[in-house]
């Protein structure tokens, strides 16, 4: 990061150069997977998304005019994930469920206890079905904002809308992945339990 | 409900969202923690509630982040394979994809032509609109016609005008005259009774004549030498019920800005523009004094722009394989 100058990288990369914008990818990929990633729970299609983003960035690097440019990428990123989703949902026969990514092993409990790990890897099993149970909208605003932990300002950047839209998904969302949780009760911490 | 749709609208949220949002994630003002103590207040299961959601938000918190196993770099030839790859419609195609701005623009292009579509035939069934435009033609032609019919009557010997009264228009004049005829009661060949139906039917015609009708009746009041505008001076009807009719005529076409220069010598021919300008009135006016527009035309012009945007919609769908 301390080596990253990202205005100087969007200039070159201006000017064709293909180093300058690798070094952008480099930088941001991993964020720009994983938002696409948890949004159409594919790895083979967020994989395919990601890169097209990139080269689609790289092609309109001209049309950025300031601001924060991760979100910029998110943008173009979320477009590309949506128009994916979109397609799958008008094509019955192509279930995106075939290829699920779950969040196994991804709920980190620091604790050495074998049947701590057992139900967290449930728990983020179940975590991962509820997400996929939002539309498209609150599944990304909540993949953001509290899986991602990016703030509401660049959140709303990244998906084109306003922060009280944001706010408002994300208050929503919030309720239906708790709806959605209680169903399981058995593997909640009983923090969740109510 | 109204205020929750105005919200949405200026994509402001209500501040109870805020409030609990705040809450859930340990951040909330004084304010919003007053407003939400008294929320819990309310209704009880609120707490639980919330404490629920604040424990999901840290289990959610706790997922780990997602590596991309392999390099996203992008070369020359990906860039190159890319654009190749996409056309001018696909590209479009992209512009305008369901979650972009422009996604409504033909739905929103297709509502205008077809709301204006329909504006205009109620318009011009209730007459605020009328059709223009080609029909300024027949309107030159009936008009020049009747000057044709009328003036050799009002004249008594009649004026030959053989560059303009061809046998098309004194065709097209028969009607205008029988037209009127039942109002003034007079038939075509009553000279006498002309005069006087042609006053009652001309006048008002000249009176609500739109000052440019009366521009291009001098034009063609003027026309001709000298000698010729002595001559039909000559024509000029003399008895005292001529006089009067003149007069009266000179009376209505006064409002027009250039009828001062008009001299004896045209009212005949003045007259017969006048009953012209009656028949063709009859025409145009008799729906109504609406707004003319080239109606036809642009009804289809519209139309059309309605269905290319319902076919360029339904095409770049096909396009994106929705």
């Amino acid at each position: 990061m301390t080596n990253f100058d990202e205005e100087r990288f969007i200039q070159l990369t201006r000017d064709g150069d293909y180093d300058a914008f690798n070094r952008i990818v480099a930088e941001y990929q991993d964020a720009v997977f994983a938002v696409v990633l948890r949004t159409v729970r594919n790895r083979a299609a967020a994989e395919d998304i990601t890169q097209d983003a990139f080269i689609s960035a790289f092609r309109k690097i001209a049309s950025y005019r300031g601001g924060v440019f991760r979100a910029w990428l998110f943008r173009i990123a979320k477009n590309a994930s949506l128009d994916y989703l979109r397609k799958m949902s008008r094509r019955p026969e192509t279930s995106i469920d075939e290829d699920i990514v779950y969040f196994s092993e991804t709920v980190r409990d620091d604790s050495a206890d074998p049947l701590a790990d057992a139900l967290n890897a449930e728990l983020a099993r179940l975590i991962e079905d509820c997400l996929g149970g939002l539309s498209d909208d609150h599944r990304l605003a909540m993949v953001m904002v509290d899986v991602e932990g990016y703030q509401y300002d660049e959140t709303a950047d990244s998906i084109g809308v306003s922060i009280g839209t944001i706010k408002s998904r994300i208050n929503r969302a919030r309720a239906r992945m708790r709806d959605c949780v209680q169903q399981q009760p058995e593997l909640l911490p009983a923090s969740m339990r109510l | 409900m109204i205020r929750k749709f105005l919200n949405r609208l200026f994509g402001r949220t209500d501040p109870v969202t805020y409030a609990i949002n705040a809450y859930i994630e340990g951040n909330a003002s004084a304010d919003e923690m007053k407003l939400v103590e008294q929320m819990m207040r309310d209704d009880p299961a609120l707490e639980k509630d919330l404490a629920t959601q604040q424990a999901l938000l840290g289990v959610l918190g706790r997922i780990g982040g997602i590596e991309a196993h392999r390099s996203f770099a992008i070369t020359p030839e990906m860039v190159a394979a890319a654009e190749s790859s996409r056309s001018v419609v696909s590209k479009l195609a992209e512009l305008f994809a369901p979650q972009r701005k422009l996604a409504l623009a033909p739905m929103v292009v297709t509502g205008f032509a077809a709301l204006t579509v329909a504006l205009l035939t109620i318009g011009d069934i209730t007459g605020v609109v009328e059709q223009s435009g080609i029909d300024d033609d027949s309107f030159s032609i009936s008009a020049i016609a009747a000057v044709s019919a009328a003036a050799p009557e009002v004249g008594g010997g009649g004026i030959a005008e053989p560059e303009i009264a061809d046998e098309t228009a004194a065709s097209a004049a028969q009607p205008a005259a029988a037209a009127r005829a039942p109002d003034s009661g007079v038939t075509a060949e009553d000279s006498g009774a002309i005069d006087e139906g042609q006053d009652a039917g001309a006048a008002p015609t000249l009176a609500a004549a739109p000052p440019q009708d009366l521009e291009s009746a001098d034009a063609t009041l003027e026309f001709g030498d000298d000698d010729e505008v002595a001559k039909r001076g000559e024509l000029i009807p003399e008895d005292s019920e001529e006089s009067a009719v003149a007069a009266q005529l000179q009376e209505a076409i006064e409002p027009g800005p250039e009828t001062e220069s008009i001299t004896s010598s045209g009212i005949g021919s003045d007259i017969g523009e006048g009953a012209g300008a009656g028949a063709a009135d009859g025409a145009t006016a008799g729906a109504g004094d609406g707004i003319e527009l080239p109606l036809w035309q642009l009804q289809i012009v519209l139309a059309a722009i309605a269905l290319a945007a319902i076919g360029a919609w339904a095409g770049l769908r096909r396009v994106r394989g929705e």
